[in-house]
């Protein structure tokens, strides 16, 4: 139950030149809406090839490789410490890194990240954004770099500032926000030009129980538009009853990955995780 | 102790730019001390023939005391008031008062190294003219430690009634800017006043040091204890330093987290419009810049404050009367002519005059934002130059023009004036991001540290000073000893500084993005 290789290819009819694209195992599960339905074949929207990253002497991330398939949602797992924030970093090209390669949709972030960076969207575990700004000028400041039309801005923005409760306060001075609400804010800015994959470190910290069911609605949103999801967590229950596959990683290292039923099993997460984690505690 | 070490630990970097730093910091201070010496040695020799050597002291004391108080300006406000480390610290169990004291003492052990590279050589200065006995240096070491006391008294008063009256309103910000300078000039107003009754007073060499007791009582009594080992007179020099710095700590401490908790809150806006106007990158980029800029009074402050000055001195160049005229006339006397002076004012203030160098800085925490947005780094670099040269360039044309009318240069007095000014400009704007780039710090408490005192800031003053003051001394080596034109001499200036304007942008787009995109 280690990372999938897939196969490379090119399905100009979908629109994704240069993804790369694997015939469906175990993991995918067929949903409604999708681009694939009937073909066999599933566009991969994250590759991440033998990942190395090193702060110093010491090795953050060992050789990692994972792959995300449209319309998943990929949950992270792992300890504090274990390489979680350094991967995610470098998906977003945020940390450079020292060898291995990260696709997403098909395009290198190393070799060309701007375009890599059009197909995705992040949200911080610590969401410090511009303070001098308004809410709102901070989403058109984002909208304006993804070149998001004024209609479909202003569409996006009522919608989910709507939703997440944030409408009143987007006239409003960041330097004013609460930490819960910095994050909405910041989830907004994510969502506003509907990334194909969208990169959440610890998504759920700080928001209030509301906030958390609405964001989930926002990820199964995405998935039935074929857009996948790849978020750290800490919480189990949560990477248990969302996700439709998991990776475990501890001290660089991926422990396990693959369709979190098959993980899982007849267990609780937290027992396989507990498991697997002392088992490579002592293999480490 | 601990919390005051943690003033400092806040402040260290990386190691090896640490050394790069602290070598700047002490060729800096090296030019303070060589300047401090040259100025006393002349006073010295000037007022020994009178006896009158203590002036040096009273000297030394004075102008310690003023380039405390000048360069104190929002620190006080800074460390007090806007730190992100108070809350965490408040919540630790330690008294207030303690934490108070740490902050202040970080402040006053800060300025003594600034008044050691002023006052002590002029103890020196001093003690080789006079050769004194051991209680002289005894009393100079006690009168160094204790003159921060006044000045920084004086920018944590105005700090005080800054943070009591602005803290908790809508436009606090832009509040605390008009308060502070108008607290500020209040206070150049008075020394102004007691400076012209101090000279008024004077009849006689006699009367000197009573007229400085009396006027200025600090400096008065600290110079008297010195040149006459008066314990009575030090211990008054103690007093008046010393106690006013004491009173204003206990009141500061007394209302501290009342206007710190006010000063934290920030008001929410009373309407609920949002606009939804669409940009370019290289726009939305550069809007961004400007919010940054207005957004901080302590940026635009420190980094601004020149241009607009540039405008009123141009603007008031021909009504600053005959003396002005006079100095116009002596100065075309010896062949520079007007058009050199004003570029040598241009210069000299668009040296200090920098918003690029701390602006990558100032992304601090916020940095993630650009580096996980498709923006390029060159877009974003761009940007950051645009706004300096944008803003500093029109202030520049303006002002040129305005000399031009004034200083009566006519148009090709523009032009002289207007072109090499906004090529260095450019230069300083280059320098400051290719500088901020490699030193730069992005764990600062407030924005304070970044646009006072970081390195990439204090570099670029002192390279585009150095600039500036090359350009000078080319100047007079070619018009003197060569003989050269001031024409010639302009078009081989236009044509340097254009060629580094181009030197530098290759660099930073080249060099500079690469290190851009390793930043963080």
């Amino acid at each position: 139950m280690t990372a999938v290789t897939g196969l490379s290819g090119r399905r100009d009819g979908f629109g994704v030149v240069g993804a790369s694209l694997r015939r469906r195992d175990g993991f995918g599960q067929t949903r409604s809406g999708r681009g694939d339905e009937g073909t066999g074949y599933t566009i991969v929207m994250l590759e991440i090839r033998h990942l190395t990253k090193s702060y110093g002497a010491v090795k953050a991330v060992d050789d990692l490789s994972l792959t995300i398939d449209d319309g998943d949602i990929f949950g992270f797992i792992g300890l504090n410490g274990a390489g979680k924030t350094t991967t995610i970093k470098a998906v977003v090209g945020i940390h450079p890194f020292d060898s291995g390669e990260i696709l997403i949709n098909g395009t290198s972030i190393s070799a060309d990240p701007i375009a890599a960076k059009r197909q995705l969207a992040y949200i911080p575990d610590n969401p410090d954004v511009y303070e001098f700004m308004t809410g709102g000028k901070y989403l058109n400041f984002v909208a304006d770099i993804f070149a998001v039309g004024r209609r479909e801005r202003q569409e996006r923005i009522e919608k989910y500032a709507t939703g997440l409760e944030l409408t009143d306060d987007l006239s409003s001075p960041i330097g004013s926000y609460s930490h819960g609400m910095m994050q909405k804010l910041v989830v907004i800015g994510a969502l506003i030009h509907q990334p194909k994959l969208l990169v959440l470190d610890e998504p759920f910290v700080g928001l209030d129980p509301r906030a958390t069911f609405v964001l989930k609605g926002y990820f199964r949103e995405m998935t039935a538009r074929g857009d996948s999801i790849f978020f750290s967590t800490h919480g189990l229950d949560v990477a248990q009853s969302l996700c439709d596959k998991i990776a475990i990683i501890q001290k660089g290292v991926l422990l396990e990955a693959g369709a979190t039923g098959q993980i899982v099993g007849k267990q609780s997460l937290e027992s396989v995780f507990l498991e697997l984690t002392a088992e490579g505690e002592r293999a480490q | 102790m601990s919390l005051y070490q943690m003033n400092l630990l806040r402040r260290r970097g990386k190691s090896n730019r640490s050394i790069g730093v602290l070598s700047m910091f002490v060729i800096l201070l090296a030019l303070i001390v060589a300047y401090s010496t040259l100025v006393a040695h002349s006073l010295a020799v000037a007022t020994q023939p009178a006896h009158l050597e203590w002036l040096v002291l009273a000297f030394g004391l004075a102008f310690a005391s003023f380039l405390i108080f000048v360069t104190s300006m929002y620190t006080f406000d800074a460390l007090l008031f806007s730190s992100t480390d108070t809350d965490q610290l408040f919540a630790y169990p330690v008294a207030k008062w303690v934490i108070i004291v740490s902050k202040i003492s970080g402040l006053v052990i800060q300025n003594w190294i600034m008044a050691a590279a002023i006052f002590l050589p002029c103890v020196g200065v001093y003690a080789y003219f006079t050769h004194p006995g051991p209680v002289f240096y005894l009393y100079a070491v006690i009168c160094w430690v204790i003159v921060p006391g006044v000045p920084l008294c004086a920018m944590g008063m105005v700090s005080y009634v800054v943070g009591l009256v602005a803290s908790g309103t809508r436009f606090k910000q832009y509040l605390n800017i008009v308060l502070t300078l108008g607290l500020m000039a209040g206070l150049i107003l008075s020394i102004n006043v007691g400076l012209r009754r101090l000279t008024g007073s004077i009849t006689s060499v006699d009367v000197l040091m009573p007229a400085l007791e009396r006027y200025y009582p600090p400096i008065g009594y600290a110079a008297s204890a010195m040149r006459t080992g008066s314990a009575v007179d030090l211990l008054i020099a103690i007093a008046w330093n010393i106690l006013p710095f004491i009173a204003l700590a206990a009141l500061i401490a007394r209302s501290y987290a009342s206007i710190r908790s006010r000063t934290a809150t920030a008001h929410r806006s009373r309407t609920t419009h949002v606009g939804y106007q669409s940009n370019s990158v290289g726009r939305a980029l550069l809007r961004k810049e400007v919010g940054r800029l207005l957004g901080s009074p302590t940026y635009l402050l420190n980094t601004c404050i020149g241009a607009p000055l540039l405008v009123v001195v141009a603007a008031l160049g021909g009504n600053l009367g005959n003396q002005m005229h006079a100095v116009v006339a002596l100065l075309e006397h010896y062949g520079l002519p007007t058009a050199a002076v004003t570029l040598i004012l241009f210069g000299l203030v668009l040296s200090i005059t920098n918003t690029a160098a701390p602006s990558i800085s100032l992304e601090g925490r916020d940095l993630w934002i650009l580096q996980s947005l498709p923006v390029s780094a060159r877009s974003v670099l761009r940007a950051k130059l645009a706004l300096h040269c944008l803003l500093i360039g029109t202030f520049v044309i303006v002002a040129a023009i305005l000399s031009g009318v004034t200083m009566r240069t006519g148009f090709m007095g523009m032009v002289t004036t207007v072109v090499p000014s906004l090529l260095l400009v450019g230069l300083s704007g280059h320098l400051g991001l290719i500088l901020n780039l490699r030193h730069h710090a992005f764990d600062f408490a407030n924005d304070t540290q970044v646009v006072k005192s970081s390195a990439s800031v204090l570099l670029t003053m002192l390279f585009m000073a150095v600039v500036v003051v090359t350009c000078c001394t080319a100047y007079w080596l070619f018009g003197t000893v060569l003989g050269i034109s001031f024409t010639a001499y302009w078009w081989g200036l236009v044509v340097l500084l254009a060629a580094a304007n181009v030197v530098g942008h290759h660099y930073l787009m080249t060099a500079g993005v690469r290190q851009f995109e390793r930043l963080g």
